[in-house]
């Protein structure tokens, strides 16, 4: 299998696109409970199809990039935040789908790397804030839990349509 | 990374990952929450400091101003706390609302101010500000 390089650099623009719209779409609803952090995190399941197909430095390049979104767009603090959740989430990812390959389903990996995503921040959340932070923890997981049931069903069925386009797209025979 | 089209869903696994996740969620609530006390008190923390400390059973209704960058207003009303306004980019405290309920929080993030309301005992509290 090779990879065609060109195409390779497009669609990992085009990932970094998709990643950016879906973080933005999900500011503009308006926050359910009292902090920024809770949202269906959909970016995440670019994240997921990188990591999988594509391999887990690509995953990283999409969670950077998300990163120096929050960065540009909402401030350092965001930043930090972004990036430890993005970064905890993705060595999960990792760690699933290179060693517990055919453990979990994708409601499974959905939830286990939303539940890591917001654990991640919330660590941050207590260095920068303190303590107080904690007392969102029940909150935060519950969140991670329905968030990661969504973003596992949308992938299941969003996989498909995608790794077709990276088939026609990267490999030359 | 070929075989990732023949899972399922979801998987007995996931149940397990599902229940221990409520789990955690209920263990976190005994262990964070705050018995509910009728002297909440809202502690106003910035940077990690306390900065403040209010009764919200004998606070008047008043505003308060936070000289933090960027600087942040919140409003005691009905014995009940809230952000009004914050000179920030994303100004999602102003849109959480009121607090008033001991283990409620809100924050803004880029002014590190955390407000969090608890049921303490009247002794601790070390001015009514007016």
């Amino acid at each position: 299998m090779k990879k065609n390089k060109a195409s390779l650099v497009a669609l990992m623009g085009m990932f970094c696109a998709l990643a950016m719209g879906l973080s933005f779409l999900e500011s503009l609803i308006p926050p359910i409970a009292p902090v920024p952090a809770i949202k269906p995190g959909f970016s995440n399941i670019v994240t997921m199809f990188c990591v999988s197909s594509l391999g887990a430095p690509y995953g990283l390049a999409v969670t950077l990039f998300k990163a120096f979104f929050a960065l540009l767009t909402r401030g350092a603090t965001a930043f930090f935040m972004s990036l430890s959740g993005g970064l905890l989430s993705l060595l999960v990812m990792v760690i699933i789908f290179k060693y517990f390959k055919n453990t979990f389903g994708y409601i499974g990996i959905g939830v286990l790397c939303a539940l890591f995503h917001n654990i991640g921040q919330l660590a941050v959340a207590v260095v920068i804030l303190g303590k107080a932070m904690l007392t969102l923890t029940p909150l935060l997981l519950l969140s991670g839990l329905v968030a990661g049931i969504v973003t596992g069903t949308v992938f299941k069925y969003t996989l498909p349509l995608l790794s077709k386009t990276i088939k026609t797209n990267t490999h030359k025979e | 990374m070929k075989n990732i089209f023949g899972r399922n869903l979801i998987k007995r696994s996931d149940v397990f990952v599902i229940f221990l996740t409520l789990l955690l969620i209920f263990s976190s609530l005994l262990i964070f929450r705050h018995s509910s006390s009728q002297n909440a008190v809202a502690i106003i923390t910035v940077d990690g400091k306390v900065e403040k400390k209010i009764d919200l059973t004998l606070q008047e209704n008043c505003i308060i101003t936070l000289k933090t960058d960027p600087i942040v207003t919140l409003e005691v009303k009905d014995h009940k706390i809230r952000f009004i306004d914050s000179k920030c980019p994303d100004g999602t405290c102003e849109k959480m609302g009121f607090l008033s309920n001991a283990g409620q929080t809100a924050a803004c993030i880029p002014a590190k101010v955390i407000v969090t309301v608890e049921g303490l005992n009247e002794s601790e509290i070390d001015a009514v500000v007016g």
